[in-house]
């Protein structure tokens, strides 16, 4: 390789083609910036500039307004603000009963609002200790190519966790599962009823309920929970229906 | 308050940043895109447009300094400018593929010095499309800023990059004796 000041046959000196290019490029840039009017001339030309800071103010409330949630932050503090409220009535109810038939969900209860769907369960029985919590090795084995475990946003006790994913490439695609052990007293769930549509499904041979959002920024989010052998499960995320299911059957 | 609004940079000392960069560039970009646009509303709109996308991209193009900036806001308002004049007179973008490529610029390409007034006349007369991405290049912007300035794809830029070198090489060599590596 030439040296990038080395001369030529002809005592001419040469330099490395785009070394000469980039000093060009910032001279012209220099002198087409002291071509342009100075402070004073360009405020004498705009005296007045309150119609434009205006306009940027709306234009940057706007933008904020349309930008998109904070990704895996924003969804998890919200499922995590569900899981602490089930903690709390966990740790509340585990102590109030006495009934002496054999443990078991009774029910579960869906209510319709205008804002919210709320899921309760009934059960009735005397409790088995193994019955309030989680079995061995209970956990979410599938984890879809890419994602990766929000690890402080997530939780795991013996009577229930809330796991939180994000794409590594997109970190707008997020999801969460949830499972825990029905407690005596039943458990409260809600979800939301203003932007979703919900229906049944079989989920491999269990009735599941499938909740179908749709966001602001014109994507899609599905809630899908359902309960099994006195636990209950919520798989929520924006991702593929068929890889919300992938997921769901992929917890045990 | 400017920096009220500015819920799109995470710091005080960014919003602080910002409404300094922003007062200090508002009028030179309105001026830099009237002369393009001879349009006091549209120029508006360009003014918005270039200070929404530095917030935007504030907290990587906030680590230059002060002349850069001034760079930025000028060579992305002229930008911004002449796309919105084209869009209104609903001229259709050039394809990038269908433009006959240059020879590409040998990898150890050497030029002589007595050459650089000529290299400045001909990075003068560039067109827009290469001169932006090139100019902001050499300010030390990065692919990717300079992409998301210019409303292009990194691929585009890339492109545009390696076009415009290989057109002032080639434009160099035109009437000089070429400088074989």
């Amino acid at each position: 390789m030439p040296n990038p000041t080395s001369p030529d046959p002809r005592g001419r000196t040469l330099v490395a083609f785009d070394t000469l290019l980039t000093l060009a490029l910032q001279e012209q840039t220099c002198r087409d910036l002291d071509a342009l009017p100075g402070p004073d001339e360009l405020a004498r030309l705009y005296p007045d500039t309150a119609r434009w800071d205006k306009r940027l103010r709306r234009a940057l409330r706007d933008r904020r307004r349309a930008r998109p949630p904070a990704g895996p932050r924003r969804m998890t503090l919200r499922r995590l603000a569900l899981v602490m409220a089930v903690l709390v009535l966990l740790m509340t109810c585990a102590l109030a009963t006495s009934a002496e038939v054999r443990y078991a969900v009774r029910q579960a209860v869906l209510q319709w609002t205008d804002r919210e769907l709320r899921l309760t369960y009934a059960t009735e029985g005397a409790p088995d200790p193994a019955a309030l919590t989680l079995p061995e090795g209970f956990s979410d084995h599938y984890v879809p190519e890419g994602f990766v475990m929000d690890e402080e946003n997530s939780l795991d006790y013996t009577d229930f966790f809330f796991h939180a994913y994000y794409d590594s490439e997109n970190p707008y695609n997020t999801y969460s599962v949830t499972c825990y052990a029905i407690q005596p007293t039943g458990q409260i769930e809600t979800f939301d009823n203003e932007h979703t549509v919900y229906e049944t499904i079989d989920l491999h041979g269990i009735e599941a309920t499938l909740g179908t959002s749709s966001n602001f920024d014109g994507s899609t989010s599905y809630y899908l929970f359902w309960e099994e052998d006195g636990i209950h499960y919520t798989v929520h995320g924006n991702l593929m229906l068929e890889t919300i299911v992938e997921i769901a059957n992929g917890i045990s | 308050m400017l920096d009220a609004c500015l819920a799109l940079l995470d710091t005080e000392e960014e919003k602080q940043r910002f409404t300094e960069v922003y007062h200090a560039n508002k009028r030179l970009v309105h001026y830099v895109a009237y002369r393009v646009l001879g349009d006091e509303h549209l120029a508006e709109d360009v003014v918005q447009d270039v200070f929404l996308r530095l917030a935007e991209n504030f907290t990587k193009l906030s680590q230059k300094d002060s002349h850069k900036l001034r760079a930025w806001c000028v060579i992305t308002g002229r930008n911004r400018a002449i796309d919105l004049l084209r869009r209104r007179r609903e001229l259709p973008a050039e394809p990038e593929e269908r433009q006959t490529s240059p020879d590409p610029v040998p990898e150890d390409a050497v030029t002589a010095l007595d050459n650089a007034r000529r290299l400045m006349e001909l990075v003068a007369a560039l067109p827009d499309r290469y001169a932006a991405p090139l100019r902001l290049l050499a300010q030390g912007y990065t692919c990717p800023e300079i992409a998301a300035a210019l409303d292009l794809t990194e691929a585009a830029v890339r492109q545009r990059i390696h076009r415009g070198r290989a057109l002032l090489w080639k434009e160099l060599n035109r009437d000089a004796e070429p400088h074989e590596p």
